[in-house]
């Protein structure tokens, strides 16, 4: 038996609106501006005669495409795109820094089982994995899976929070201390691991295989506080700076 | 129906003259713009809001938020006095290419 189901016209107005925020070149005005003209257009479609379903997608379809708009709106909101640009390469390259230290514990895990492994092949007959090869080519090919792996978990996970109407991005990106905070964190911790790697390799006496930075002192524990204060601060102040323009 | 690239010239001139009329909305003022040209200009409708925006750093125009019938709040646009100068110029333009263009279409007398 066919089903049908009600076209609720105010929430698919909210998921347009919500596709066209996700790009930095739509301020909420924009939208609000967009979405007046929008409501605008559907009315006077369902005077002519139309259903609120076709009313809706025929206005959606006269205000163009997401990409075309996107563009267009671009050229005038560009200060905002830049500031989201400069956030995400901050980001990015501490979840890259974080990405590569949890490849190194991997490097140095592997190369602590790599004696045991060995053993175990030549008891059954097989020749020994070579020491020297997953150092070297561990890390080149590690890496991509780990920054490919933790994409997508994210991605899966920013998908189901988004089905529950909650965007993780949108939580941080929205609250300039605390994404200013969550990235400090974000900065210190690749430090963190370096030094927990350093202790690791010590006790395995595996630094044939890893030359580790061995730094440590109170100069050291300044600077990396220094480093992140002055980090976490330019975050603040672009985050800050683009919630501003967002909402102007 | 206009090429889409004399649409994209003419935004400009057309916004400021459909001004001249009085204050008015983006919708409204793609409504008038359709009507007027009988369906021939055709505006891609949010292509409409980046070029009142450009106007408006432009100090051609100025907007205001007020709340409309439907109870919700519309940006209203206006001319302003730079931009009544700006029309006068793009109507000189126009006025120019509009009469060249005559000229050279009107029917030549021939002899046979």
């Amino acid at each position: 038996m066919e089903t049908t189901t009600a076209f609720d016209l105010n929430q698919a107005i909210q998921r347009w609106r919500d596709n066209l925020a996700q790009s930095p070149a739509f301020r909420s005005e924009n939208l609000y501006e967009l979405e007046t003209h929008l409501r605008d257009s559907i009315a006077v479609l369902q005077r002519q005669g139309l259903s609120v379903e076709e009313s809706y997608l025929v206005g959606v379809r006269r205000l163009g495409k997401t990409g075309s708009l996107e563009a267009e709106f671009a050229k005038q909101n560009g200060q905002s795109i830049w500031l989201d640009r400069a956030l995400w390469i901050l980001i990015g390259a501490q979840i890259w820094s974080l990405a590569g230290n949890l490849t190194n514990y991997l490097q140095v895990l592997l190369n602590i089982a790599l004696p045991k492994v060995n053993e175990w092949l030549t008891t059954y007959g097989f020749g020994a994995i070579p020491e020297s090869i997953p150092a070297q080519v561990f890390y080149v090919v590690a890496l991509p899976v780990t920054i490919l792996i933790g994409a997508k978990a994210f991605a899966t996970f920013h998908r189901w929070a988004e089905g529950r109407g909650w965007s993780p991005l949108a939580f941080f990106l929205n609250r300039p201390r605390l994404l200013a905070a969550s990235y400090a964190i974000l900065f210190v911790m690749p430090m963190v691991f370096s030094w927990g790697m350093g202790a690791l390799v010590a006790k395995y006496g595996l630094q044939r295989h890893f030359s580790t930075p061995g730094l440590s002192g109170y100069t050291l524990v300044a600077l990396l506080v220094l480093h992140t204060t002055v980090f976490a601060a330019i975050v603040m102040i672009i985050a800050r700076r683009r919630l501003k323009l967002n909402r102007s | 129906m206009l090429s889409k690239e004399l649409v994209a010239a003419s935004s400009v001139p057309l916004v400021l003259s459909v001004l001249t009329e009085g204050e008015n909305y983006g919708y409204a003022l793609i409504q008038r713009v359709r009507e007027l040209s009988g369906g021939e200009i055709e505006w891609t409708e949010g292509m409409l809001y980046p070029v009142l925006h450009w106007m408006e750093k432009q100090d051609l125009i100025e907007a205001e938020w007020r709340e409309a019938e439907t109870g919700r709040k519309r940006k209203y646009y206006r001319l302003r006095k730079e931009g009544r100068k700006a029309l006068q110029e793009e109507k000189h333009q126009w006025l120019t290419v509009h009469e060249t263009l005559t000229k050279l279409w009107k029917p030549q007398p021939r002899l046979t």
